[in-house]
């Protein structure tokens, strides 16, 4: 027996799915789009579970929602099983009529009923069941409360389709669904009267499977004489728009009969959700909340843990290493590789350990306290009027911590271009492995304004995108207009463990790749700066690393840093930026980072060293980067593209602030 | 004498070997890299392995 779970998202169907089934009988993709197809055996074994994509009618907005309409044409399926939210019935019942239209056997699981009792509402099942026809189950899927009597219930064999209709359309309306169910008679084992309402509807899929078995002529016909009388008659927008009427109507009828509201309060989700999405608030609270975790990050706990890490590395640490290799005679390159070398550079980029994981901290604590959704429903206004979907706000999210996930993110994005165009801003979302450099030049040149001047370049990035975005839709990715729709989820505070699980889960793969390609790097960074074409331990203005940095630096004269040490820097943050730091490190040997941050100050000015930051928030994505960019958008064309636009706006943007600050008389 | 050479072998094999492990790694781009590659269905069509 095949019966397919079909609900509104956000209703609980994964849950059902996880009580209902025992094992998986196949986890992959619908072909062509990005939502997974689970199909499940029943925990009784009496047949199999398709899980459908949430929708919140049959009519698809998009080729994910299609999959629906899809699988009711193609597939064959015995049983429907349909997922209620009972505190939002009126929204459901909208595809839940649908579904009896369909004439098959259905089943109705009338889920989060305590959600509904706590917000006043209870609901009369035994009234819906009668006036629906069909067999409604109360349950709490999370717990699993009531599943069992839906398994009995679906399982019993003597559950004939309900013949209810249950929507009245109309006298015109009654009649085309006559004539159009006359026509596809014999042609089909499909419902008419659900392929006629669905056509009538607009619903694409259904058009097209129709007038293959049908002439499109005489449909077309029928259909624009239909709805031009509905327009003189009733005064209707369109057919689409009178159907829906029509089943308001009857839903309105029934939810009246079944559910009685008490008074209740309005929930304190929905009053902080007032201030927080409000238009003008919005934004501003938005910021601040950036600026105050800035300031956690940077001034209060960060910094100073961070010099105490700090401290501890090329104090104790370092001087353990010498005494070892001291008492074991290691030569001296021995010793300069490992102190000057490893301890430098891989040391140098796990000071930042603590900032890193303050920053993943206050982040999860955002997205579990669900504080996030808000704020991509606040962006998604400016980025609509940028040309960006809003769901676009998700990858750059993401963008924020490793634009790797966060360019993989892209693809919840239906329109190619729209996905395009995300794929190629996120880079420029500031990731966390900026955030070193970023922390050793405010505390160089800035530390009194540390978290102003990071939050500058976060925004900073930002604003470049958006403006970008605008340039691109209008240019070269024109493209239509999406939907954006988002459920906001009741706010809650999160657990401990599962932030704790978050943070340690985003904060782990910077302390691996410390490990890893920092300690190579650092190795191989120094050995480029001890050894040079006149030998080994050779002054460092004679290194290799001083060539290689000196052929490319003149390019940087012009905004602030034509040396080779910015030079080879840069070079090397190419493969992860975090190697910026360890190469530094390396370059300007010195005991310990603040002694570092004084001995920057001789090589930049602060002019020179913000736009050092600017170029290294835009210069180009990281190797990791680039080979995801060319692995979802398959173009070689487009990831040199991102490479080069990224490399000439860091420029240009770099040049302002530099020539432009020193117009100003900044220094 | 042979305590430089064992330490120095030891960090170079090391370094050569993370770094040209990292760089195909990175070229791979996000699945290649990831830990739960072989239980992941986020972009295959067949079934997870480990089931």
């Amino acid at each position: 027996m095949e019966i397919a779970l079909i609900g509104n998202p956000n209703t609980g169907k994964t849950s059902l799915f996880n009580n209902l089934t025992g094992s998986y009988e196949y986890v992959g993709n619908w072909s062509g789009v990005t939502v997974e197809k689970k199909v499940g055996v029943f925990k009784n074994n009496i047949g199999h579970l398709t899980d459908l994509p949430g929708v919140y009618t049959l009519n698809p907005l998009s080729k994910d929602e299609g999959v629906v309409t899809s699988f009711f044409l193609n597939e064959s399926v015995d049983r429907l099983l349909n997922i209620l939210d009972a505190s939002q019935l009126e929204r459901n019942l909208h595809l839940t009529l649908q579904l009896l239209e369909f004439e098959k056997p259905a089943f109705i699981g009338l889920n989060m009923v305590d959600v509904a009792n706590k917000r006043g509402i209870q609901i009369d099942t035994s009234k819906l069941s009668e006036l629906l026809g069909v067999p409604v189950v109360p349950i709490v899927a999370r717990n699993g409360k009531g599943c069992d009597k839906l398994v009995d219930v679906i399982s019993t064999q003597s559950i004939q389709p309900a013949k209810k209709n249950l929507v009245y359309y109309g006298k015109e309306v009654e009649a085309a669904i006559v004539a159009l169910t006359a026509e596809i008679h014999g042609k089909t084992n499909l419902s008419g009267r659900f392929l006629a309402i669905q056509y009538f509807e607009g619903n694409e899929y259904v058009r097209n499977y129709v007038n293959i078995i049908v002439g499109e002529k005489k449909l077309n016909d029928l259909i624009v004489n239909l709805e031009s009388t509905l327009q003189t008659l009733y005064n209707v927008k369109s057919l689409a728009n009178y159907i829906y009427q029509k089943r308001r109507e009857a839903i309105e009828k029934i939810v009246v009969e079944v559910a009685v509201k008490s008074n209740f309060d309005i929930p304190l989700s929905e009053k902080i959700d007032m201030i927080v999405t409000n238009r003008f608030l919005g934004m501003p609270i938005f910021l601040l909340l950036m600026y105050v975790m800035f300031m956690l990050t940077f001034d209060w706990l960060g910094t100073p843990l961070s010099d105490a890490l700090d401290g501890f590395l090329t104090g104790p640490i370092t001087a353990g290493f010498e005494s070892v290799l001291t008492a074991i005679h290691a030569s001296n390159f021995i010793h300069a590789l490992i102190i000057d070398g490893l301890v430098a550079g891989v040391g140098g980029v796990l000071v930042f350990v603590p900032q890193i994981f303050i920053l993943f901290f206050f982040i999860s604590l955002l997205e579990d306290s669900g504080y996030m959704a808000r704020v991509a429903l606040v962006m998604d206004r400016i980025m609509e009027s940028v040309g960006l979907n809003g769901k676009a706000f998700i990858p750059m999210m993401i963008g924020f911590g490793c634009n790797v996930p966060g360019i993989m993110a892209a693809r919840t994005i239906e329109t190619p271009r729209e996905r395009l165009v995300t794929i190629l801003l996120t880079p420029l979302m500031s990731c966390s492995a900026r955030l070193p450099v970023y922390a050793l030049f405010v505390g160089a040149f800035f530390a009194r304004n540390k978290a102003l001047v990071v939050l500058s370049l976060y925004v900073l990035g930002i604003v470049v995108a958006l403006v970008l975005a605008k340039i691109f839709s209008s240019t070269l990715l024109k493209s239509e207009a999406s939907l954006f729709v988002i459920e906001l989820p009741p706010y809650r505070l999160p657990q401990f463990q599962s932030l704790w699980r978050s943070t340690w889960d985003k904060g782990k793969g910077f302390v691996r790749k410390a490990g890893t390609f920092i300690f190579a790097g650092s190795v191989f960074i120094w050995l480029l700066s001890y050894a040079g074409p006149n030998g080994l331990k050779v002054d460092m203005d004679d290194s290799y690393l001083a060539a290689i940095g000196n052929m490319i630096a003149p390019i940087f004269d012009p905004i602030g840093f034509g040396t080779w040490q910015a030079s080879a820097s840069l070079i090397t943050g190419f493969l992860a930026k975090e190697a910026i730091i360890s190469t530094m490190n390396i370059i300007y040997f010195v005991p310990n980072d603040a002694s570092l941050q004084g001995l920057l100050a001789n090589y930049y000015t602060p002019l020179a060293a913000y736009s050092f930051m600017v170029f290294i928030l835009l210069y180009i994505p990281c190797l990791a980067t680039v080979a995801t960019i060319y692995k979802e958008t398959n173009s070689k064309k487009w990831t040199a593209f991102s490479m080069i636009y990224a490399f000439a706006i860091a420029y240009v943007l770099s040049l302002i602030i530099y020539q432009g600050g020193k117009l100003l008389g900044l220094v | 004498m042979i305590a430089n050479i064992l330490i120095g072998a030891t960090i170079f094999g090391y370094a050569s070997w993370a770094l040209v492990r990292f760089i195909n790694k990175s070229k791979k781009g996000k699945c290649g890299a990831c830990d739960l590659k072989n239980s992941c269905s986020s972009n295959c069509e067949i079934p997870p392995k480990s089931l």
